[in-house]
């Protein structure tokens, strides 16, 4: 009998464990190490400049551990800086890139460590870079919540000067604005 | 309690390969989670993590040994020594407790030697339920405790400056009062009584409403400290204490229950992770049978006290270390002692 409800009781656990409702004593170890690998596979598909592999790892260990600074690190990488105008980088292709990036951002914003970066790395993507016009209000709303935010916890003050200085404008000018601090804060080579 | 009996049962958990297994594990979990170059910014939570299955371990192997002392007559033979049958439970008790302390107390050697990456943040961020309370006013949920000098990063949009006699500000019902300033990330600290529930509450004075404050929810987070790397023999500690009631718990259920050891080691496993489970979105479960499996498991949980703080361990362990209350703490202890109580019986014949 109490081997049956031992039996019954180990199962219902094991099976909430799919839901990742219960984390058996110990599985968060294999989760770990499972994140240690992807991380290693992360930083190889950097080096070699991988931007598929990138997409895909860097999505994975934030699904898999939350840790955000991949997803940012890649969609940056291939939503912005993959995607500088140069010879040979053909429209359609820079276009998609720009888009995954984006959406990969808003479809994870809520749980996002960073979420402030999200949105400057979107704003930046849309403001600076070929993008699809659908994209352009998402431009502007993350551009007014990025400065709105100051930047975030890492910015220096000046950020949240402009979204002051905006305020006194009207909507259009503000827009205008918002969108030319993108152009000016671009890092040089980009 | 004389060393005697505790003697066998410390030399069959160190067994030669035990004793070089541990610090070989523990050494490169150290070298796997506090990687000076790619390890991860909460190394500490990655090596907790891994040191985690040392307990976890040793609970079976203390099921597996108990079904070879019985297999080997060593029960039967102690019985008859001591028909009392206080001592041997005793020493059943007292030499796993004895083996986890030396254990852990062995993890927190590795890391001292290890060189944390560069450059780690102190705080580390986590998302954050918002609801509105009212007009104007809001309700941050953590899902639990949290630790003490957890702040709210909370950012608004605003439709006009602040006019000349305005204050614009968030505001508790306790007297808390944080300004708000356009362009600026509002910091909002818990109170000892938020920290402790995991709920915070505030509202947006009249002046900020005027200036048409709208909260961006999404992006609101709950910042919290990050334990050093002088805090791992507390960590470990709290390990021990989550960890030491289950190896009763497996005991009582060979002893008294009649059950084979590593099946009740399993079963006590699963009441770990049922105890240190920690839902991130609980309304979010699916509408399948798994789904309400998880529904169903989250009511259980309710019955045992919260010692989610003793297990925190992994990812974002930060969030959830240090936050279990002393009636908590001692209920899961006081559970521990019970069960060691019932264990001390005589055991049924199979």
């Amino acid at each position: 009998m109490i081997r049956t409800l031992l039996l019954a009781w180990i199962g219902l656990l094991g099976l909430a464990g799919v839901t990742r409702q219960v984390d058996w004593p110990g599985l968060e170890a294999l989760r770990t190490l499972q994140g240690w690998w992807l991380a290693r596979q992360f930083d190889a598909s950097a080096l070699h400049d991988d931007d598929t592999t990138l997409r895909r790892v860097g999505e994975r260990i934030f699904l898999l551990t939350g840790d955000s600074k991949a997803l940012l690190f890649a969609a940056d990488r291939v939503g912005f800086q993959a995607t500088a105008p140069r010879p040979g980088l053909h429209g359609a292709e820079a276009r998609e890139a720009s888009r995954w990036a984006v959406e990969v951002l808003e479809g994870h914003l809520e749980h996002l460590e960073d979420p402030w970066e999200a949105r400057r790395i979107q704003a930046f993507i849309i403001v600076n870079r070929q993008t699809a016009p659908s994209l352009e209000h998402l431009g502007l709303t993350a551009a007014s919540a990025w400065f709105a935010a100051g930047g975030g916890p890492s910015w220096p003050m000046t950020i949240g000067e402009v979204y002051r200085l905006g305020l006194t404008l009207t909507p259009a000018e503000r827009a205008a604005l918002l969108r030319g601090s993108l152009r000016i804060l671009v890092p040089e080579g980009d | 309690m004389s060393l005697s009996l505790l003697l066998p049962w410390l030399r069959a958990f160190a067994g030669r390969r035990a004793w070089i297994a541990l610090p070989v594990g523990a050494l490169l979990a150290a070298l796997l989670a506090l990687d000076p170059v790619l390890g991860p910014e909460d190394g500490l939570g990655s090596y907790l993590a891994y040191a985690a299955l040392f307990p976890a371990v040793l609970l079976l192997r203390f099921g597996a040994l108990l079904d070879a002392r019985r297999r080997d007559g060593l029960e039967l033979e102690e019985a008859l020594r001591d028909p009392a049958g206080r001592r041997a439970p005793l020493a059943a008790v007292l030499a796993p407790a004895a083996a986890l302390a030396a254990g852990l107390a062995l993890c927190a050697i590795p890391p001292t030697f290890a060189n944390l990456p560069p450059g780690i943040a102190e705080t580390a961020r986590h998302p954050v339920r918002i609801s509105a309370a009212g007009e104007g006013e809001f309700r941050a949920d953590a899902g639990g405790g949290l630790p003490r000098g957890s702040t709210l990063l909370l950012a608004f949009e605003w439709e006009r400056p602040p006019q000349e006699g305005e204050q614009p500000a968030l505001f508790a019902t306790d007297g808390r009062e944080v300004a708000l300033v356009p362009g600026t990330l509002a910091r909002w600290p818990a109170s000892a009584n938020e920290a402790r529930r995991g709920v915070l509450e505030w509202g947006i004075n009249s002046d900020a409403r005027a200036a048409g404050v709208t909260l961006l929810r999404s992006m609101a987070r709950i910042e919290v400290g990050r334990p050093r790397r002088g805090d791992l023999p507390r960590l470990l500690a709290r390990q021990f204490l989550f960890f030491w009631p289950l190896f009763p718990l497996v005991l009582l259920l060979v002893r008294r229950g009649r059950s084979g050891g590593l099946l009740a080691a399993c079963a006590a496993l699963a009441l770990g992770g049922l105890a240190a489970a920690d839902p991130r979105d609980p309304p979010d479960l699916p509408s399948s049978p798994a789904g309400w499996i998880g529904r169903a498991v989250l009511e259980l949980k309710d019955l045992l006290p919260d010692v989610r703080g003793l297990a925190a361990a992994g990812r974002g362990f930060e969030l959830r270390s240090g936050t279990t209350s002393t009636a908590a703490l001692a209920a899961w202890l006081g559970l521990g002692v019970v069960l060691a109580l019932a264990a001390f019986g005589r055991r049924r014949p199979r």
